[in-house]
């Protein structure tokens, strides 16, 4: 899509949008890119900071204005940063695949469109509305955090592993909401007569099998000999709980980094089936080790096996 | 060397030297490849450790956050804060039970997720280092397995490839069966 630069050819105002949207979008990336990216993710970093300094009682009390002042600025850039990625995500798609608006729904509706307004935008109501209550307003404040995973991957790599494995994923939760209604159930059954201050209720029985998943021990000692099979069974089940999620997870990781090893494999063998290496073929398996995040002996270990397998293949002939 | 050190100033804290001293049990490390590979997993793996590491922080920040407007006006010398908060949501992530019980409903469903996510953030760690482990050693089959074909190719093994594959093997810790299927695999593709 970018193969032939498509800012050649455009005039005027158009060109400046296009310009913005490469900028804001990293679809090419350059030194303009870069500087917008560390500029914008460290005031997100700067903001959070603020936030959890400004909880500090004491040190909230000493430096309220800088504090307001602060967050004017950051409302004012990330303001402007919204209006400039609305406006110039027009340019997201060629005419002839849809018009302006098309790019723009894009964002506007996709995660981050909906985070960067959502972090943004109260603090306008404050001032429209002057009685709002200060703690929503600041929790909207702490959505700033979520802008910074546009710079990271991480979210995105969870996300895809977890799609690839969505089956075992989902029997896993699966598994777990079963055991959560059987066992609550069970508890409140056997010592619900025995101990009705800590299971009044099947939900009150369902807060107590959480605790035990997570932590091991739900801050309730059974008393009758049943109770103390059924925490047991629970406390046990918290270990293969926690053994089936590392084992999906596991999976998934690896299965991810194989597909990656195999991509990258796959055009070491494109770039010697000719026997000759360009330096624009070195440039691109370059850009994918940094891409995929592979170590250079990863890489040398794959060019080596494609290059013996090239050997073997030529003797056997 | 501390001990050198004891007889030049002999004043220094006895105790500080001791720690020192321990310092050398990493000396044996130097022997262990088994460490080498660890460090070697970990590494090539160093990206997910970063999105993990990403993930924590902001699971921490937002959920110690979270917990301070729920339950700052209630429990203020523990949630006056979001540093006293991120104290609290840090040792939720790590053990499953806070060092505060919460009074509020939402304090409530709030501790129970964090509690929840410290699991999967449990599960994260160990699947990025297994799978980093599980990956380090099919690598080096693949490369075992492309050195023993070469060695096959030719039709003869001398000495010297038999030294090689020899040597391969103690470096990559392949016990015998593993290498007898490799060879038969080898040998049966040829036929």
């Amino acid at each position: 899509m970018h193969t032939d630069n498509p800012i050649e050819g455009l005039t005027g105002i158009r060109r400046v949008k296009r310009r913005i949207f490469e900028i804001l979008d990293g679809a090419v990336v350059d030194d303009a890119n870069r500087a917008c990216e560390i500029f914008i993710a460290t005031l997100v970093v700067a903001n959070v900071l603020s936030i959890i300094l400004e909880s500090v009682h004491d040190i909230h009390e000493a430096y309220h204005e800088y504090f307001y002042a602060f967050d004017v600025f950051s409302v004012i850039v990330f303001s402007i940063e919204y209006v400039l990625r609305v406006w110039s995500y027009g340019e997201k798609y060629p005419k002839a695949e849809g018009s302006a608006w098309r790019g723009r729904k894009d964002y506007m509706f996709s995660a981050f469109g909906v985070v960067d307004f959502a972090s943004t935008v109260p603090f306008y109501l404050q001032l429209l509305f002057p009685g709002a209550d200060l703690r929503v307003l600041r929790m909207f404040r702490l959505l700033r955090i979520f802008k910074l995973s546009r710079y990271n991957s991480a979210m995105d790599d969870m996300f895809a592993a977890i799609k690839a494995e969505k089956d075992s994923f989902s029997s896993a939760m699966f598994l777990l909401l079963i055991s959560c209604l059987l066992f609550s159930s069970l508890i409140y059954i056997i010592e619900g007569t025995d101990q009705p201050d800590v299971f009044p209720s099947i939900p009150a029985a369902m807060h107590w099998f959480i605790l035990t998943i997570i932590s091991g021990w739900g801050n309730v000692d059974p008393l009758t000999f049943l109770g103390v099979v059924l925490v047991v069974v629970t406390q046990i089940l918290a270990i293969a709980l926690a053994a089936i999620l590392t084992g999906v997870v596991a999976t998934a990781y690896t299965a991810q980094v194989q597909r990656r090893e195999s991509e990258y494999e796959l055009e070491v063998r494109e770039v010697l089936a000719d026997g000759v290496v360009t330096e624009e073929e070195l440039v691109k398996l370059k850009q994918m080790q940094a891409k995929f995040g592979m170590t250079d002996e990863q890489v040398e270990a794959i060019a080596e096996q494609v290059r013996r397998e090239k050997e073997v293949s030529t003797v056997n002939i | 060397m501390p001990h050198y050190m004891h007889m030049f100033f002999p004043s220094l804290d006895l105790r500080i030297l001791r720690v020192l001293r321990l310092l050398r049990i990493l000396k044996l490390s130097k022997y262990n490849t088994a460490l080498q590979d660890l460090f070697h997993a970990v590494y090539s793996e160093r990206r997910a450790f970063g999105s993990a590491a990403f993930l924590l922080l902001i699971a921490t920040v937002v959920s110690a956050s979270l917990m301070h407007f729920a339950e700052g006006h209630e429990q203020p010398e523990q949630f006056g804060s979001i540093p006293h908060a991120i104290y609290w949501s840090i040792v939720t992530i790590t053990s499953g039970y806070g060092n505060v019980e919460p009074v509020t409903k939402a304090g409530e469903v709030i501790a129970l997720l964090t509690g929840f996510l410290g699991v999967c953030m449990a599960a994260i760690m160990t699947g990025i280092v297994a799978s980093a482990f599980s990956n380090q050693i099919s690598r080096k089959k693949a490369a075992y397995q492309s050195q023993l074909r070469l060695v096959l190719a030719d039709g003869v093994v001398s000495d010297a490839e038999r030294e090689s594959l020899k040597a391969l093997q103690v470096k990559y810790r392949l016990s015998d069966a593993q290498v007898q299927v490799f060879i038969d695999e080898a040998q049966g593709k040829k036929k």
